[in-house]
């Protein structure tokens, strides 16, 4: 066509400026492959890079395309791992990657990484490496201590963000927090909630006070009231403020002055934190939770009954909410005709031992779906569902995106009707065109399956535990979600007729993971053989033979080296864990002995 | 109560061996999983943490019966929250938990003390994690203090295994470093209701 040729005489610089005003990743990606100029103008004036799986590419690879790479990515084991199903030093190291950057990509300034493991020594590389390092986040990662981010702190020179989330932090004393030089100034993000020990209360004040652009700030739980207001006086401006703990006197100046700093912050946008909150000092919250956007109760077990709704009432701007099922279906219920402006709620299970004093079914999730139709992102646990809750809650809220619903009993059927909930999710994705995310529980049969590879078209990510009936159901997902891209499964009863219905279609996603299934090692192997462009990795711990003493209950294990086992012959044998997924790097080199690539 | 438990054989201690036991069945089967768990024995339900070595305590301790050990003894990563969560991400709170078995069953429990305020609340969790049958099938306590057929007993700081209910509840929870629910034998069951 004309306007395409057109476009080959134009001089790089200009290609370079079109190309700047795509932002998206995925249209970066395609118009690097329209021809060999366009990919290398691409690849150089390329700034951010995502990868979702870290084993996707090699590092040196993607580190030598874009050499001018500022802002890194990078995700790690699968997402089941959150759940202890995948066992330790399986991989997802950041050591590999933050050596290629260090080599080829000096510009870099930010690097995300969720799930990965990062030492203490890729952590000292990293802020000697690259000179304009500015933010670092690390999202459910493990493998290094205060000592790592003592090294952070103290070495870059114009830091602006350093945000732990839920990372596995080894603690080795308070010390990391002085390690902040006097000249720097440029924090604007600090969030370490997820660090377990004590922390430095005087070096904590003086960092903030040294840190006018600070916008948000996320303690532990070490931190105090008396600190805490401290630190507020300091900073009005703030705009999302993470508490540390929230016991204090009534008559104490902790008390006092933390009402006082918290009435100046008029910027406060987002509250999470309140651990041990007492309910006197959730007296002290309520003139700002008027203009609450944001609002995070999910580690304060405290907060409910009265206390919570209380609170929450006064929360009329909030979007999003996270709480602990201990809040009941009678705080949903106040929260359903407070917060008409919801967009996003997670209710996380508060006591799995015992069934608390309160919990929520499927009244709450009613209530709120009644009261807030803006609804689109969910996150329920509960301990029981019915089809036509769910059938009411999609037509009130169809706006759904992300919608995981996990009730705490697996294959818990309707208690009204003792029927499967297949009507009840089929429901959710009839009405909600752009599903983008669903993790479905209870009991459900190949039914369901029909129904989302039919409706959900626009579905990228589906979760399943513990459904379906045979072969078919994983079938029609496989067949009927075209934008499925990772698809995660565990204790469902798909075989190796399910996992070889369409091939091809791995190589379409980003992953697979079967575990508990009933899928053989010959099935898998059949799979490697057919798709070389996939990595195909089985996980089996041990192959334990076991001698059972029925009399007196002693058992051995006799744990065999895994490696002679993959081709002595059974090939019968089930496969515990199986992980697929697409790659241009090639078999890994650095998988441990239980992980074996077939 | 008998648990039978016909299981496969293996070792109870892995965290990731497949909980396949008898799940081909429970799978094609409609019925609510409670009683699946107590009537088909296949696995038992979830609300399980970690607690490694629970089967080997509950072998070792006492228990005469015969029985099978499981191929796994919970239910790993379910339900799906990371672990941080059920602490409350905090080491103090480790400390609210005590270990509850009874004898006979093979699986053992956690119960948080700190969330409960007195004897009946903790005997209302108790009865809700191990139901007791019958033998004309019904489903009872086995735990409250004027249950004919089992008594609670929890052994203190100092090793000695105590009947439950003696001491205030304050002090109780202090000193107890675990709980067991034993069946009384004909003669004590007769001693007792006498």
């Amino acid at each position: 066509m004309k306007v395409q040729s057109a476009m080959f005489y134009f001089p790089e610089e200009v290609i370079e400026h079109i190309f700047s005003f795509l932002t998206h990743h995925p249209d970066r990606n395609t118009v690097s492959t329209v021809c060999k100029a366009w990919y290398k103008i691409e690849r150089l004036s390329r700034r951010e890079v995502f990868v979702g799986n870290c084993y996707a590419i090699r590092p040196d690879r993607a580190a030598a395309r874009f050499p001018g790479l500022r802002s890194l990515t990078l995700k790690g084991k699968p997402h089941f791992a959150d759940f202890d199903l995948v066992p330790p030093d399986w991989g997802g190291l950041a050591g590999p990657w933050i050596e290629a950057m260090a080599r080829s990509c000096p510009n870099l300034e930010e690097l995300r990484m969720k799930r990965m493991v990062v030492s203490d020594e890729s952590l000292e590389l990293l802020v000697h490496a690259f000179p304009n390092f500015k933010a670092l986040v690390l999202v459910s990662c493990e493998g290094f201590s205060t000592d790592g981010l003592a090294a952070v702190a103290r070495s870059c020179k114009s830091l602006r963000e350093l945000d732990l989330q839920e990372n596995e932090i080894e603690d080795r004393g308070p010390r990391w927090l002085n390690s902040f030089p006097d000249m720097c100034t440029s924090l604007v993000s600090l969030n370490f909630a997820c660090l377990k020990g004590e922390v430095n209360l005087k070096s904590l004040e003086r960092l903030v006070c040294r840190s006018p652009n600070l916008k948000c700030l996320r303690l532990n739980r070490a931190v105090p009231v008396e600190t805490l207001a401290k630190i507020m006086n300091q900073c009005p401006n703030l705009e999302d403020l993470g508490t540390g703990s929230l016991l204090a006197d009534q008559f104490s100046e902790a008390y006092v002055s933390l009402i006082s700093a918290l009435q100046k912050c008029k910027k406060l946008r987002c509250l999470s934190g309140f651990w041990d909150a007492s309910p006197l000092c959730l007296l002290a919250v309520y003139p700002i939770c008027a203009n609450l956007t944001g609002l995070n109760l999910s580690y304060a077990p405290t907060v409910q009954g009265q206390d919570f709704i209380n609170l929450i009432q006064h929360c009329v701007k909030l979007l999003r909410l996270w709480v602990l099922d201990s809040v009941g279906d009678k705080g949903l219920a106040v929260v359903a005709s407070a917060c008409k402006e919801l967009q996003e709620l997670r209710v996380f299970p508060s006591d799995l031992f015992a069934a608390g004093p309160a919990t929520v079914t499927e009244e709450g999730l009613v209530a709120i779906s009644t009261g807030c139709p803006k609804l689109n992102s969910l996150l329920y646990f509960c301990h029981s569902m019915t089809n036509s809750a769910l059938i009411t809650v999609s037509k009130n809220c169809p706006n759904f995106t992300r919608f995981r619903l996990c009730i705490l009993e697996p294959r818990k059927p309707d208690p009204a009707t003792n029927e499967p909930l297949d009507e009840g999710f089929g429901a959710v994705v009839k009405t909600c065109k752009n599903l983008r995310r669903f993790s479905i529980s209870g009991l459900l049969t190949d039914q369901v399956f029909y129904y989302i590879g039919k409706y959900a078209k626009a579905l990228e990510m589906l979760s399943i535990a513990f459904a379906g009936d045979t072969d078919q159901g994983m079938t029609y997902v496989l067949n009927g979600c075209k934008n499925l891209r990772k698809l995660e499964i565990r204790d469902c009863p798909f075989g190796d007729g399910a996992l070889l219905a369409d091939v091809t279609k791995y190589e379409t996603m980003r992953s697979l993971w079967m575990s508990s299934c009933d899928i053989s090692l010959r099935g898998c192997k059949a799979l490697a053989t057919k798709m070389p462009s996939l990595n195909v990795e089985i996980i089996n711990e041990w192959e334990a033979e076991m001698e059972e003493n029925l009399n007196n209950g002693v058992a051995e294990v006799i744990s065999n080296n895994n490696n002679k086992h993959i081709n002595n012959g059974n090939d019968e044998r089930k496969v515990e864990k199986l992980y697929v997924y697409r790659t241009v790097g090639g078999p890994r080199t650095d998988a441990p002995d239980f992980v074996w690539t077939l | 109560m008998e648990m039978e438990l016909e299981l496969g054989l293996g070792l109870p201690c892995s965290t990731t061996e497949a909980v396949d036991l008898k799940l081909g069945d429970a799978k094609r089967s409609k019925k609510r999983r409670f009683e699946e768990a107590f009537e088909e024995q296949t696995t038992l339900p979830l609300f399980d943490d970690g607690s490694d070595g629970e089967v080997a305590d509950s072998c070792n301790d006492n228990c005469k019966q015969v029985f099978y050990r499981p191929r796994t003894k919970e239910l790993v990563g379910w339900p799906p929250v990371k672990c941080s969560w059920t602490k409350g991400g905090s080491d103090t709170d480790e400390g609210s938990y005590v270990k509850v078995t009874m004898e006979g069953v093979v699986i053992g429990r956690k119960v948080d003390l700190s969330l409960h305020h007195s004897y009946e609340d903790l005997f209302n969790t108790l009865d809700r994690m191990f139901p007791y049958k019958q033998p004309d099938g019904s489903i009872s306590s086995a735990s409250s203090s004027n249950h004919h057929h089992h008594m609670v007993t929890y052994e203190d700081e100092d090793g000695d295994w105590m009947l439950i209910g003696d001491l205030p509840w304050e002090v109780f929870v202090k000193s107890v470093k675990r709980i067991k629910i034993v069946g009384l034998s004909k003669q004590e069951e007769t001693a007792r209701n006498y």
